[in-house]
């Protein structure tokens, strides 16, 4: 067929419809309520009918009814819909920001949606919220924003993302992450390279009916970022804001003992260990007081105290330490942030236009860290001609990421440091008198320490090294979405879009030669560089249809492409022959070389229905079937679907009249969703690593083949009432779901003497059982005060209910043993270990419970000890409370995040709570409380320098998780209109924000917000942060 | 027309299984590997390089973590105080505990080093390459295999002398597949026979293998692994013989090259060695990072007991290598250094595992107990005339007195190198540890001279022969994994 023919034809049609009504013109203005602005491109729909409009630049609109239709509806992004019955030529009408609920249009899988009406389970962030978080990762922005979802930003490294579990935990050796969607399609790069001023709206998807369609990934629900537009018949506006501010640690640390403290503490581990190995009292204080400088490899208190502890186990009288440094104080500081974002959009009658710039410095508070970006993005979009429709976005980002060790044991992690190397050791190098020693041009010198014990970071000192070494990120971005529209017949399109995820990531990690661990091999530097793509090519046919007056109809099918391909590059040299080269080419020796690449691939086809009925009833369907490179071909292939349906009862003629009762609409669905990221791209292969050696081929065994793996599947059911009640005053949504996860990936545990500790398998099942919900209420509306309330909860049962065998032990933790048992009936976070029985009084030594033959009883011995669930750390209810007030021109909004329940086992705390073996290692003040002869009630042993694993997991250190955090809170004033048009603008708005204020936490030292499985693992605790900052347009 | 044109462009023929085939870039799979030979030797050399380099922790550097851990849990070593590494083996806390992830590290990466070669063992027959190739390559797996399963039955139970119907670990000598059923524990003497076994069919079949790098392992290497396992089995011919065969050809090294470091498998006495290279070595958390405590930084951890350096006569030129740290700003202060192992500037020393001296010792010891007693000494004075000593006469020994300075010849000789534990079960005796006494002159004080600080047991008892305490622990994750143990 001839394009042209085609355009007759259509044109025909239309002329057809025209020839055949008796028809009225209407006119009128479209303009945001409050603020009386026009709204520019906003659709105008007759009810029942293709026919639609645009507003112009000044919201006005003109458009002809034919006979039989009364109705118009006017839907805008962002904005309520509403429909109205024009009694005369001339209808004016004002749209109201929708308030995160009801009649909003809201971008869903391939689509969108009005949420009033959608069968699916939804929920959205928009612009106006996010842009008062001053967050560098998107993913941040979703604590307390979302029911059911869980947002656990684990670490305060600016960039960095937060782990996002929707409705709990339907996986164990997977992952449970969701599943990326930016402008429609699923994303491959890295959440961070994405500008949150670029984004309209964030849709989460939360159940079979909404993300379905991602078949094979979109199993732990989906996150739809859709980035702004301009909008046809728009005037150029240009809007910039700017932002700057500071942060430092949110939670103040541990507290440690000083070093008086120390000394006697450090004395009495000696001199208990010489009782021990059979030394008399007075032996045993002698050999402490002479061995007690010699043991800590320093004196604080100068050479006139050889001996400062005496046999008495205390200070000589007269010894005052010389100095009292502190570490953690001196690897903090305050960070600073600054944030400028300019976006200019608009459009004509037959394109439109959004452009946007950004650049983004935060630097942490911990020493050496930061995070900066760039970033640019066109959105363009044309209507060639009434059949053609093009559009392309394209988001280039980098991103350069300073980023030191932060969450290991290890000691090179600055988030720990301070927890390494007591306060005993100066920072800076001291003379035997305390004074500073100062090098040829007097300046401090940093103490490395070569002289300190192994436990205190022999060699190290993180200040001294900050700014020699590096830990560099870099990161480029670019993000490319091109689609197509045909618009074949009235009613059906031809959507075909091309689109690819670019990433380019460069790390540098250079330790210098002169100080701290790279002294040994003269310095050593790795590089290395990791190129991430995905393409992703779809067509995608939509036709909308009526039959009737009151079967509407919408069905979508087609076929989607995805391919990613990744390659790595990366060596190290080490032995640096000059100062102040970094790069791998100043380095003599070559320590590695690596490289290796990766596909996956990805084949899907896909289809859905809408029906409704009367716009009364309706009726959703939808099915994808999706091959993966990631099994083998006999387990390729893979079917998912889902049903939903929804009932808008108020459009019910016997509640039209209920004039109290603004909406209510009653929904379910049910369906299958899969989960293929298993962690491998060929997760079916028996597989032999590459292992070279001495120069020759070498391999090693690393894979069981498993040729029956598939993905998991999520069976997920929902239903949820949404209404709306005086006058949109009260209004909310309750949901509850059942997510039930079958064919569960394994690492099914193998006996180590296999030569294997696990193998791949899909056995078990579990399921997740929940509700959730949203309140928003309106308790004050008028000229000069809108204040609004948000509540929102989600609380979901976790239970294991197949299993492949009695039980398997799991949640191991580095090197500190395992944390969880699964067992059908307990859920993945069910806490399993040794339970603290306390101090003997008798003897001073740790206790744990075991298992006798009549009841319990106690060992001192741990390896004895038996372990016993302990509570989950999964929390009983999350969520989080909003509110904002604005009056006149300010408006004060404060969200405050929840987690009530759930347990966490504080990791971070054993690391200072030794007995005195780890010699110089920083020591926490429950120390104190140590067993002695004459404090034998007590839950800290007896101390000595010979591990007696009391530090080990045990509930002796499992604490409840429940917490409530100030999030965000924000006070802004908007300058008068006319006061801003006098400076040459449309808008001014002046505004004070700060993020992470206030935490309420009962365990003191820990920041709450660890990670889901609720172990800690030294990591970088989150940052309060204050802005200020302002936006204008014009 | 162009409508549809432009719409057959985009679709995508995408649903053919050829569309989907990947492949890792870094990973071979079952048929390419067991395909050749050469590919089967690669997977030789990488098991190798495993068993050697493999590490989970600082602490678990390869087949070094065991060597070390044997010598801190006797009385020759000590683990230096307030240092990483080895300072929970000392005081036998771990291997002891089964919890600890150097109890599961001991266990897992042997197993691992089992399975690999069962694996080329299954496959070798059907590889495309020569006889000799296929010959070869099994008499190594089944060398390795004995190996790791000698070491297994001595550190997870009792000598085989005590009881050798005690239950030690369990013998695979088939591939892991996923049917796989995990097997129960042997016996101690199923272990050995196993041993024998794998060791004798392996001396026959790497008759004529001459290898190219020192840590594979051709017929001598086997032949004193059949003397280290005749010796533990008290087959004192046996022993005697091949400890006799595995030596020809290594001659015991000169007094000057024993000073030089212990860092290159050219010296001539090294009958089996792991070469390391600068990219490919576990620096800082290496073997010689614990055993060479001669560098400025550094864990530095494995320090000789004064009583032992009481043990060397004058003229010993291993008693040169002896130096007290007198320096009170050095963090060894106190400490004496035993200067044996020095790393390579690269940080890519060469690990010892078999040496002529060994076998000396052990046909020494051999035929003492033989009561050959002028056999004996003329194996020891061939190592005693290397360190500057002066040749013994049988006659001035008792047979007892004899064998006594032939194992403390051992102690001498080989310290740093894995035996004083496994020589402290077979001669099922307790370690001797005592707080040191010596002391050097600063000026007019004396400073004591650092030595043990542990002389008893977790539980406060006394150091006593065949204590549990000497015995890798079977980890906890095989005890609730293998329900057939």
């Amino acid at each position: 067929m001839k394009p042209r023919i085609l355009y007759f034809l259509i044109l025909f049609c239309s002329l057809s419809g025209f020839a055949q009504a008796q028809s009225r013109k209407v006119s009128g203005q479209v303009t945001e309520a409050g603020s009386g602005q026009p709204l520019p491109g906003v659709s105008v729909n007759i009810k029942g009918l293709k026919t639609s409009t645009q507003t112009g630049p000044d919201g006005k609109y003109n458009l002809t009814i034919p006979e039989g239709s009364t109705t118009l509806v006017f839907t805008y992004i962002g904005y309520e819909t509403r429909e109205m019955t024009p009694s005369s030529g001339t209808l004016n009408l004002q749209l109201k920001t929708s308030e995160n609920n009801l009649n909003e249009i809201v971008v869903v899988a391939y689509g969108t949606a009005n949420k009033s009406t959608y069968t699916g389970s939804a929920s959205v962030v928009n612009a106006s919220e996010l842009e008062k978080r001053p967050v560098a990762n998107v993913s941040r922005a979703l604590q307390g924003a979302v029911p059911g979802v869980q947002s656990v930003a684990s670490a305060g490294q600016p960039g960095s993302d937060a782990s996002i579990r929707i409705r709990g935990i339907g996986s164990i050796n997977a992952s449970s992450d969701p599943l990326y969607v930016v402008d429609g399609v699923p994303y491959s790069g890295n959440i961070n390279s994405i500008n949150s001023a670029d984004i309209a709206s964030i849709t989460v998807l939360k159940d079979a009916a909404a993300s379905a369609l991602y078949g094979s990934r979109g199993a732990n629900g989906v996150i739809i970022i859709t980035t702004k537009a301009g909008r046809y018949n728009s005037k150029p506006q240009v809007s910039l804001s700017t932002n700057t501010g500071f942060s430092q640690r949110s939670v103040k640390d541990y507290e440690f003992v000083n070093t008086d403290q120390y000394f006697q503490l450090q004395w009495e581990a000696l001199r208990n260990n010489q009782l021990d190995q059979g030394k008399t009292d007075q032996e045993a204080a002698q050999f402490a007081s002479t061995e007690l400088v010699s043991n800590l490899k320093i004196n604080p208190y100068g050479p006139n105290y050889p001996n400062p502890v005496g046999l008495d186990g205390q200070l000589v009288r007269g010894a005052v330490p010389l100095w009292q440094d502190d570490w953690s104080k001196s690897l903090s500081r305050t960070g600073i942030r600054q944030e400028v974002n300019l976006g200019v959009s608009g459009g004509s009658a037959d394109s439109r236009y959004f452009v946007s710039g950004g650049y983004l410095s935060d630097k942490g508070f911990i020493v050496g860290s930061g995070f900066r970006r760039f970033n640019t993005r066109v959105n363009y979009n044309t209507k060639v001609n009434k059949w053609f429709e093009a559009g392309i976005n394209v988001a280039a980002s980098s991103t350069n990421q300073d980023s030191p060790p932060q969450s290991d044991s290890d000691q090179g992690n600055f988030a720990n440091f301070g927890r390494l190397v007591s306060n005993i050791y100066p920072v800076y190098e001291r003379n035997a008198d305390g004074s500073f020693k100062l090098d040829a041009a007097g300046n401090q010198i940093y103490d490395f320490g070569n002289y300190r014990p192994s436990a205190a970071a022999t060699g190290n000192n993180l200040l001294g090294i900050v700014d020699l070494n590096k830990y560099n990120n870099k990161q480029d971005a670019l993000l490319l979405r091109g689609n197509l529209q045909f618009n074949i017949l009235d009613g059906l399109k031809l959507k075909s879009s091309v689109n690819t995820d670019y990433n380019n990531r460069n790390n540098l990690s250079y330790s210098n030669p002169l100080f701290g661990s790279g002294i040994a091999n003269g310095g050593s530097v790795t590089k290395g560089s990791v190129r991430t793509v995905g393409y992703t090519i779809n067509n995608l046919l939509d036709y909308t249809f009526d039959l009737g007056s009151a079967h509407h109809f919408n069905v979508l099918g087609g076929q989607e492409v995805y391919v990613l391909n990744i390659s790595n590059l990366s060596g190290s040299r080490s032995n640096f022959g000059f100062d102040g080269k970094t790069e791998p080419n100043a380095a003599s020796l070559i320590n590695s070389f690596n490289g290796s690449s990766d596909q996956y691939k990805l084949s899907s086809f896909l289809g859905k229905l809408d029906y409704n009925y009367n716009q009364r009833y309706f009726f959703s369907a939808s099915f994808r079937r999706d091959g993966s490179s990631r099994f083998s071909p006999e387990s390729r292939w893979g079917n998912f679907w889902s049903v939903g349906a929804s009932w808008n009862a108020k459009s019910e003629a016997f509640l039209a009249n209920t004039n109290w009762l603004n909406s209510l609409t009653v929904r379910t669905s049910y369906g299958a969703q899969g989960n293929d990221n298993l962690g491998s791209y060929y997760a079916y292969q028996d597989l032999y690593s590459i292992y070279n050696s001495l120069g020759q081929a070498g391999l090693v065994t690393s894979r069981l083949p498993t040729p029956g793996l598939k993905w998991e599947t999520n069976l997920n059911f929902n239903a949820g009432i949404d209404f709306a009640i005086l006058n949109h005053r009260i209004s909310g949504t309750f949901e509850v779901f059942q997510r039930q996860s079958k064919d569960l990936l394994f690492s099914r545990p193998l006996a180590p003497s296999l030569g294997f500790t696990a193998i791949d398998d899909n056995i078990g099942s579990l399921r997740n059982n929940g509700y959730e919900g949203q309140l928003n209420f309106v308790p004050v509306t008028n000229q000069n005060v809108h204040w609004t309330v948000g509540l929102n909860f989600g609380h979901y049962n976790n239970r294991i209910t197949k299993l492949p065998q009695k039980e398997i032990i799991s949640g191991n933790v580095g090197q500190l043993g395992s944390t969880k048992k699964l067992t059908v009936g307990s859920s993945v976070y069910d806490f399993y270990i040794r339970e603290w029985a306390g101090v003997d009084p008798a003897n001073g030594k740790p206790m744990w419970y075991k298992d006798a033959e009549n009841g319990r009883t106690t060992t001192s011995v741990y390896a004895d000890a038996t372990q016993y669930y302990s509570g989950s750390a999964l929390p009983d209810f999350y969520g989080g409370l909003n509110s904002s007030i604005r009056y006149k021109q300010f408006e004060l909004y404060a969200l405050v995040a929840y987690n009530i329940g759930g347990k966490v086992l504080d990791l971070d705390e054993v690391m200072i709570m030794h007995t005195g073996e780890n010699t110089g290692r920083t020591w926490s003040s429950q120390i104190l409380d140590r067993w002695t002869p004459t404090n034998t009630n007590t839950d800290v042993p007896r101390l000595t320098t010979t591990a007696t694993n009391w530090n080990s997991i045990s509930t002796r250190f499992l604490y409840d998780a429940s917490y409530v955090r100030l999030k965000n809170l924000s006070l802004s004033y908007s300058l008068p209109e006319k006061w801003a048009n006098q400076l040459g603008m449309g808008k001014l708005r002046l505004y004070a924000r700060g993020e992470n204020l206030l935490t309420y936490y009962k365990h003191k030292g820990l920041d709450p917000e660890q990670a889901v499985d609720g172990v800690t693992y030294y990591r970088y605790p989150s940052q309060k942060t204050y802005t200020f900052g302002l936006d204008l347009s014009f | 027309m162009k409508l549809i044109l432009l719409a057959a462009v985009f679709f995508l023929p995408a649903c053919k299984d050829d569309f989907f085939e990947t492949a890792p870039a870094g990973d071979l799979t079952g048929t390419e590997t067991y395909a050749s030979t050469k590919n089967i030797d690669a997977l030789m050399n990488g098991t190798l390089r495993y068993l050697m380099e493999s590490s989970t922790s600082q602490d678990n550097p390869g087949l070094s973590a065991i060597t070390l851990t044997q010598e801190v849990m006797g009385d020759d070593a000590i683990a230096r105080d307030g240092v990483y590494g080895f300072r929970d083996s000392y005081p036998y806390r771990d291997p002891y505990d089964n919890t600890t992830r150097r109890a599961l590290f001991f266990w897992s990466f042997q197993y691992k080093v089992i399975d690999n070669c069962n694996n080329i063992l299954a496959n070798i027959d059907a590889a495309n390459g020569t006889e000799d190739e296929r010959r070869f390559l099994k008499g190594q797996a089944l060398a390795l295999r004995g190996f790791v399963y000698l070491n297994l039955v001595r550190q997870y139970q009792f000598t085989y002398a005590k009881d050798k119907t005690a239950k030690a670990v369990p013998i695979y000598t088939a591939p892991t597949s996923p049917s796989t059923v995990s097997k129960p524990r042997a016996t101690v003497e199923e272990v050995y026979t196993q041993v024998l076994s794998d060791l004798t069919e392996a001396e026959t079949l790497l008759n004529g293998f001459t290898r190219k790098v020192k840590n594979r392992m051709d017929v001598n290497v086997v032949r004193g692994l059949l003397a280290r396992t005749y010796l533990t089995q008290e087959n004192w011919a046996q022993a005697a013989v091949k400890a006799a065969e595995a030596r020809s050809g290594y001659a015991i090294m000169e007094a000057s090259l024993y000073a030089q470091g212990f860092n290159d498998v050219s010296n001539p006495e090294w009958i089996w060695g792991h070469p390391q290279q600068a990219d490919q070595n576990l620096g800082g958390a290496s073997y010689f990072a614990y055993i060479d405590v001669t560098p400025t930084t550094g864990y530095r951890s494995i320090m000789p007991d004064p009583y032992f350096k009481a043990l060397f006569a004058d003229g010993d030129v291993r008693k040169t290598l002896f130096e007290t740290v007198t320096n009170p700003t050095d963090p060894r202060y106190r400490w004496i250094l035993y200067k044996k192992f020095r790393n390579k500037t690269d940080l890519a020393g060469h690990i010892v595992l078999m040496r002529s001296s060994e076998m000396a010792l052990i046909e020494a010891e051999s035929k003492a107990r033989l009561n050959d007693l002028p056999g004996a000494v003329t194996a020891l004075n061939e190592l005693r005339s290397k360190r500057n000593l002066q040749p013994l006469t049988a006659a001035a020994f008792s047979q007892s007195q004899l064998v006594e300075e032939i194992l403390t010849e051992r102690r001498r000789e080989l310290w740093g190198e894995g035996f004083r534990l496994l020589d402290i079960l077979r001669l099922q005796q307790a370690p001797l540890r005592r707080t040191a006494t010596e002391t050097f002159q600063a000026g007019t004080t004396a400073v004591g001279i650092k030595g043990h600080y542990v002389l008893k047991f977790p539980n406060g008892s006394d150091l006593v022969p065949n204590s549990p305490y000497y015995l890798f622990s079977i980890p906890v994750n095989e005890i609730n994994t293998n329900p057939n143990l």
